[in-house]
């Protein structure tokens, strides 16, 4: 990652925060968000993201249109303090590929479960295995930065500070 | 949900993130404090900030929170067009609603269930793909890493 023109702030706001609003392309051009928690893999320059194939949407949207966003606007539970809005527009790609267990998926599904710790019951017992055993059937998304906005304070009433980093943040 | 079911939801998480495209055609966020329009028109009036250049057309409102350990998730969803009233005022007009997670209590719990379960079934059929065991070890082991206090 090219820590030297990411600002620590926002670096720290990738880090923290439990969620963003990952929006992808619909059909008809909607952008639809829904909150997702995300993954910065530093040596590649790319965010992590993923879905359940009983969830497809958001993986159907980028195999059809590739553009997307990562709004980090939402600090609850980070334990920053007047952390900036981030915004990562940038180029995805949901390969046609059911996953269980990845290696990939790893740091993000620790660092999800250390966050979410009540989520064990989805896995812990035999009936809400039976149940959501689709929930663990998984597709990976991979987010290609290409603009990273930000505003001070949250504040979008002021111009953002801008990062143009195509080809991603290696 | 009816518009005025819509209208009591959103009052209950206060602000919601509009999303739109940008002049580059990108998805771009706008966290915002949507109104219900007092005329009675099934629309969101928005202060859409200077900073955050969303441009009209199909555009999107996502409304979530979750607590300090990312539980008692809450969300919901509306598609619709944004249309710029003022300069700073624009209109949301939803056409379509989607709910989300704690939306609709135990009935909806069980709906997104059988739901998934569905939706599961028919992306392997349409593959031919057999339903894949799940590696609930594994699974485990990652549980073992938080108690371990991985932090990656």
């Amino acid at each position: 990652m090219n820590e030297k023109i990411l600002p620590p702030e926002v670096h720290a706001v990738f880090r923290s925060f439990r969620t963003c609003e990952f929006s992808t392309l619909a059909k008809d051009e909607t952008p639809i968000a829904w909150p997702t928690a995300s993954w910065l893999d530093e040596e590649r320059g790319i965010f992590v993201l993923t879905t359940s194939i009983g969830l497809p949407d958001k993986a159907f949207n980028i195999r059809r249109d590739p553009r997307v966003s990562l709004f980090f606007s939402d600090p609850t539970g980070s334990g920053l303090t007047d952390p900036p809005s981030v915004l990562v527009q940038g180029d995805a790609e949901a390969p046609d590929e059911v996953v269980t267990s990845s290696e990939e998926l790893r740091p993000l599904a620790v660092t999800t479960f250390a966050r979410q710790p009540k989520a064990r019951l989805y896995s812990d017992h035999a009936l809400t295995r039976y149940l959501f055993d689709w929930y663990y059937m998984r597709l990976i998304i991979r987010v290609t930065p290409r603009r990273i906005l930000w505003w001070d304070h949250g504040d979008q009433h002021r111009a953002p500070h801008e990062l143009e980093v195509a080809g991603g943040l290696g | 949900m009816d518009w005025a079911e819509v209208v009591k939801e959103s009052a209950h998480f206060g602000q919601g993130v509009l999303t739109g495209l940008d002049e580059s055609g990108y998805p771009i966020g706008v966290r915002c404090t949507p109104t219900a329009d007092p005329s009675g028109e099934h629309r969101f009036l928005v202060d859409v900030p200077e900073g955050a250049a969303v441009r009209p057309g199909r555009a999107g409102m996502v409304f979530h929170r979750h607590d300090e350990q990312l539980w008692n998730l809450r969300s919901f969803i509306a598609r619709g067009v944004l249309a710029r009233e003022t300069d700073s005022t624009y209109s949301f007009t939803p056409d379509r609603v989607v709910g989300g997670a704690g939306i609709g209590g135990v009935v909806e719990l069980v709906r997104f269930m059988r739901r998934g379960r569905r939706t599961t079934k028919r992306y392997l059929a349409a593959r031919s793909l057999p339903r894949p065991k799940i590696p609930w070890d594994w699974i485990k082991g990652l549980w073992a890493e938080v108690d371990a206090g991985a932090d990656p």
